[in-house]
């Protein structure tokens, strides 16, 4: 038996999972599971969940695990629990480096129109990008307060490459306390 | 007279490369397929029967290189190109120089192309041959002056628009006096680096219109027939997404009419070819003529699903100078058919580009379910081009079964790697207003005040999602584990280290 608890930016989980009979065994969130997992090609694999049957693909990331739900994706953290609830009165947090706005696509810096220290609410334009040919609006993710702006107008970026960091944190879809 | 069509040079990418080339294979014509650096590996290489490099990277260096182009069809021995839709489609200087060449140029002659491509001499054209038109001015204008006159004389809220344009560049929208200088020096510059033509012009903005458009064919001979409509009101950035035929407010008599007018319109620019006359309806189903694409369109196969025609086919008649083969009164029209757009995009971040690699792919199908596709498994989408996928077409009896062949195919679809817009499809085909076809083009807004919220409440279980998670990080564990015992009676800890960074890659 393991207790794992698995972290999004903004919810918590905990399981607990053992192995019995080629079959594997999840309790938590008031439920319980029989589930049969078998990879396939690609990252991806079968499950049947009670008899009830999935196809999920699941790619390891560098610090977690990225789960394809149809076609939309998830970053998780996936940790011990013993170990998640120390860190959390450590005051330890994963998702604090998350805090960023990374360009979601290679492309041009036309505009950036926050600062540092600007409060900012989610889905508020923060930058334009110029990419195929069309002027991007890049919203900010959530809501908090911007730490630094990495990138200046005319600046070519790459993808992935951070665009600007926020405050860490915990609850991005809460507004930041005074 | 007409001519013999052996073989034929496709001008372009992506999925409607892959379209003609399956069409040329039906007819038994030669295709070939040009491509840029990147796309050596690309899908529409490697169906064609014959494919030759543009070199280059981006359109302008690549797919754009009319002079390239034009010597690879002479080199190889070509009779025709077909351009697709993008890039050198509705190029009148590109259609005359295939003419010069020797070449057939698939789709109308380089006249009509320059008059109809030109928003603000279509339109007069649209007006000579009776056809409703939105009130606002034609001119060109450049200064805010006589902007600001034009809006008061025709009223807020107004549009600007390119003259050149298409697919919302260079396009504003303005409610008051206040913004008008803005948008008009935008709207130039944006035209202007899109289209190389900074004039820009005013019309009347009217309020939750719907797109229908209407599919044309014409031939050499003066035959003019139309394939009924295509509604295609859902769209983000004034760009399509899905479109559907027939719409929901087009009943027979309406159809005729719109038809009618567009057959007027094709008639009056001596129309020879496929091609679509695009409307906007008002709420009280008043329709205005909004402009004239001189080619096939992307949401083409919807048309093709009830219909039944082939119209890729229909092209190639035409330019074999064939006359058309049906009257206007055996266009028969048959169930329904929606189109989902696949993007390589991220609607829950305002529909921003996602190119990557394609890890996992697999094409929905089974009853019904068409997919037209640039794209196999491992491929990777490059960010130089339009980020088009593929397109999902399902055909139903009627449209509740289409609907439900829609969500069904959405759901088999697997695309895995990249965002895309198949998690905003299934958004929409449970949306309430889209099911009883309450549509405007002011959809996506109207209906997802905040998009990137219903996206991820729609999107199943994030529960069973996180468990996914934590039970392969466990089966991942107890492998380790396995393999470190089994180590452990070896003793050989090289061993276990290599053994565990080899499993890690699985």
């Amino acid at each position: 038996m393991k207790k794992v608890q698995v972290s999004t930016a903004d919810r918590t989980f905990a399981f607990e999972l053992w192995f019995e009979n080629d079959r594997y065994f999840v309790r938590g969130e008031g439920e319980e599971h029989v589930v049969d997992l078998t990879p396939l090609k690609n990252n991806r694999y079968s499950l049947i969940v009670d008899g009830r049957s999935y196809e999920t693909g699941v790619e390891v990331a560098s610090d977690g695990y990225i789960v394809f739900t149809g076609a939309r994706s998830h970053r998780f953290i996936v940790e011990d629990y013993e170990i998640a609830q120390m860190k959390k009165q450590a005051g330890i947090d994963d998702w604090a480096r998350e805090m960023l706005l990374t360009a979601p696509m290679p492309g041009l810096v036309l505009a950036v129109n926050c600062r540092p220290g600007d409060t900012v609410v989610k889905n508020q334009p923060l930058l334009v990008m110029e990419a195929m040919k069309m002027e991007n609006d890049i919203k900010s993710p959530l809501t908090g307060i911007i730490r630094a702006v990495a990138v200046i107008p005319g600046q070519n970026v790459d993808k992935g490459q951070t665009l600007i960091e926020f405050e860490p944190w915990r609850n991005p879809e809460k507004p930041v306390p005074e | 007279m007409t001519t013999t069509i052996r073989k034929i040079l496709i001008a372009n990418r992506g999925e409607i490369a892959v379209r003609i080339a399956r069409g040329c294979r039906d007819a038994g014509i030669i295709s070939v397929a040009v491509y840029s650096d990147p796309d050596r590996m690309a899908y529409h290489v490697r169906v064609a029967d014959e494919a030759y490099a543009l070199g280059g990277t981006t359109s302008a260096e690549s797919y754009l290189r009319q002079d390239k182009i034009i010597e690879t069809a002479r080199k190889c021995g070509a009779d025709a190109i077909h351009p697709g839709y993008g890039f050198l489609a509705e190029n009148h200087d590109f259609a005359a120089l295939c003419r010069e060449n020797g070449l057939i140029f698939i789709g109308p002659s380089p006249e009509v192309i320059a008059l109809l491509g030109d928003k603000v001499q279509a339109r007069r054209v649209a007006e000579k041959a009776g056809l409703p038109v939105v009130p606002g001015s034609v001119q060109n204008i450049e200064q805010v002056d006589v902007a600001r006159i034009e809006a008061y004389r025709i009223g807020y809220p107004v549009l600007i628009k390119a003259a050149a344009g298409g697919g919302g560049k260079g396009m504003r929208i303005v409610n008051d006096p206040d913004g008008l200088g803005a948008a008009l020096s935008t709207a130039a510059s944006e035209a202007g680096s899109a289209f190389g033509d900074r004039r820009v012009y005013i019309e009347k903005y009217i309020s939750r219109p719907r797109h229908v458009e209407i599919q044309i064919l014409g031939d050499a001979y003066g035959n003019v027939i139309h394939l009924g409509e295509r509604e295609c009101s859902i769209q983000r950035r004034h760009q399509k997404v899905i479109e559907e035929s027939p719409s929901m407010i087009v009943d027979d008599a309406m159809r005729a009419k719109m038809g009618a007018a567009a057959v007027e319109l094709a008639k009056a620019a001596g129309y020879v070819g496929a091609g679509t006359v695009e409307f906007l309806v008002d709420e009280n189903k008043h329709f205005y003529f909004l402009e004239v694409n001189t080619r096939l369109q992307v949401e083409h196969p919807v048309t093709e699903m009830v219909t039944g025609l082939d119209l890729v086919q229909e092209q190639f008649k035409i330019a074999r100078g064939e006359k058309l083969s049906i009257r206007q009164e055996d266009v028969g029209r048959r169930g329904h058919a929606i189109e989902c757009r696949i993007y390589a995009e991220d609607a829950a971040a305002g529909f921003i580009p996602c190119t990557g690699h394609l890890s996992a792919y697999q094409e929905p199908s089974g009853p019904g379910v068409r997919v037209d596709s640039g794209f196999i498994a491992g491929d990777d989408v490059p960010v130089y081009y339009d980020p088009l996928i593929a397109k999902l077409i399902v055909w139903g009896a009627d449209r509740n079964q289409a609907i439900q062949r829609m969500r069904r195919a959405l759901n088999e679809y697997v695309v895995q790697g990249i965002e895309t817009t198949i998690s905003f499809g299934r958004l929409v085909m449970d949306n309430e207003s889209f099911i009883s076809g309450r549509l405007s083009t002011h959809f996506i807004e109207d209906e997802f005040a905040d998009l990137a919220e219903s996206l991820t409440r729609s999107d199943g279980d994030i529960r069973l999602a996180a468990m996914t998670a934590a039970l392969v990080d466990y089966r991942l564990q107890l492998r380790l584990l396995a393999v470190s015992r089994r180590a452990k009676s070896e003793e050989n800890p090289w061993k276990i280290s290599g053994r565990q960074a080899g499993l890690r890659k699985r």
